[in-house]
């Protein structure tokens, strides 16, 4: 009889244990790096050349995130909980040549570009008031890479010149803290 | 009160069967590769009755269900090789899309047919069948990302080929055991039966489906039909159970009577 009862205990207290295996993941942003990608092979690969056609071109930000916390004991695709430390809230692209018509030098081109989150099935176009938030759980390997290294831009309204621009790219997090960097000259034609 | 020289009998009966398709015609937007994505195996499934006539000649009828194994992660491959100028990307599990759920495809037929009774021994036979089956096949629902290779531009491809209809014959032999029967006069009126089963299924699904193109940056939609002719031929074996009703007044005799089956003018008194 006690032996029934502390086994029944002791399977009592695993099953327990393991009701909260979901794991819970936190992380924060440490930096910003942007570069010039095309999206010829299908996912975005970084280009360092000078010119790109301009319906494949897109910017690639690396966001360089590192892991603070995690508790649980899985991480599930669907149950798990990954959030930043100070998220993103917003982003904003300035071009640094004239872009078009509706966009002198200088201006804002955010809304020429959509955020593929790293599945084609998810492509959210920027700036229509939603903000940015960056997220790695529409990739492939969601499981081993909890959150986002890395967020492509493709471009979907394109220029109608093709001289040489950069685009200076400003993340905006929620304490109010921002970041910025550029990418290389390119021609996109 | 006589008693007719029939009997009902009842099957369960569980299989795994392999076998090969003939690959469906080229629909829109890589149709045919999308339906040509099932591995060579399954399970099956299927409940029937039949009814033994003099001990020799059954008809039979029953409902199957032909589980196919599906290769989901194969494709998107598949759809790849007929289009090289698109990037061809599957959803993610968080995607909620349907590719990547357990869905598969399946038959769901009747099949009605005879069979016949060999006698090996007291309560064991070899039964030969031939069936017709007639029913519906339903292939995967899911969707893929076309994106082409020289824009930002991207479709989302969504296939539907539910419902199509299905026909094909089956054939095959059951090696049947049965019960021992009870001795004359007792009242109990059911027997056992268990058995294991090898058959030969040709059907052909032929009909036609969906395919939605959604344009994901305008929002433009156009709806393609589509096509499909597959025939599926696999071998199968299983195992089957079932009962089976003696009769009132069952004699024992009356259900393993020696070949050439003779009528006695005993069973046929009240």
């Amino acid at each position: 009889m006690r032996s029934a009862f502390f086994t029944f205990g002791f399977l009592f207290l695993i099953a327990f244990s393991s009701c909260e295996g979901d794991q819970y993941v936190r992380f924060k942003y440490t930096g910003l790096d942007v570069a010039n990608v095309n999206s010829a092979p299908g996912i975005p690969v970084v280009d360092g050349s000078d010119s790109i056609k301009k319906e494949i071109y897109g910017i690639r930000l690396f966001l360089f995130p590192v892991e603070t916390e995690r508790k649980g004991r899985y991480f599930d695709d669907h149950e798990s909980g990954v959030s930043a430390e100070d998220p993103i809230r917003d982003i904003d692209i300035i071009c640094s040549d004239s872009f078009d018509i509706d966009h002198p030098a200088g201006s804002d081109v955010t809304n020429c570009f959509t955020y593929l989150a790293g599945n084609y099935f998810h492509m959210f176009p920027l700036n229509d008031g939603s903000g940015f938030s960056p997220t790695a759980k529409y990739q492939h390997d969601y499981a081993d890479h909890n959150f986002p290294e890395r967020a492509d831009l493709l471009l979907t309204r394109m220029p109608d010149n093709t001289a040489y621009r950069k685009f200076i790219v400003r993340l905006k997090y929620v304490s109010g803290y921002a970041r910025t960097d550029s990418t290389a000259l390119v021609k996109l034609y | 009160m006589y008693r007719l020289p029939f009997r009902p009998e009842v099957y369960v009966n569980g299989s795994l069967f392999y076998g090969n398709g003939s690959r469906s015609p080229q629909g829109p937007w890589g149709a045919g590769n999308y339906l040509d994505a099932s591995k060579k195996y399954g399970l099956k499934d299927e409940y029937g009755l039949g009814m033994w006539f003099y001990n020799r000649i059954a008809g039979e009828v029953f409902y199957s269900h032909d589980y196919f194994i599906e290769d989901h992660e194969a494709i998107p491959g598949r759809v790849q090789s007929q289009y090289p100028d698109y990037f061809i990307d599957r959803p993610s599990v968080n995607s909620g899309y349907d590719i990547y759920s357990k869905n598969s495809r399946n038959l769901r037929y009747w099949r009605m047919g005879l069979s016949a009774n060999i006698r090996l021994s007291r309560n064991k036979y070899i039964q030969p069948f031939v069936f017709y089956g007639i029913g519906k096949t339903d292939f995967p629902v899911g969707s893929l990302a076309f994106k082409s290779n020289s824009s930002n531009n991207v479709g989302i491809v969504s296939y539907k080929f539910e419902g199509i209809p299905t026909k094909g014959y089956v054939a095959g032999l059951r090696f049947h055991l049965y019960s021992d029967g009870n001795a004359p006069g007792e009242p109990f009126p059911f027997f056992g039966h268990i058995g294991i089963k090898v058959e030969y299924a040709s059907m052909e699904a032929m009909g036609t489906g969906t395919v939605t193109c959604r344009d994901l940056m305008s929002g433009a939609e156009v709806v393609n039909v589509a096509e499909v002719s597959k025939r599926f031929q696999y071998f199968s074996v299983g195992v089957f159970f079932g009962i089976g009703v003696k009769g009132k007044r069952y004699s024992g005799s009356f259900l393993f009577s020696k070949w050439p089956y003779k009528a006695r003018k005993s069973w046929f008194k009240k």
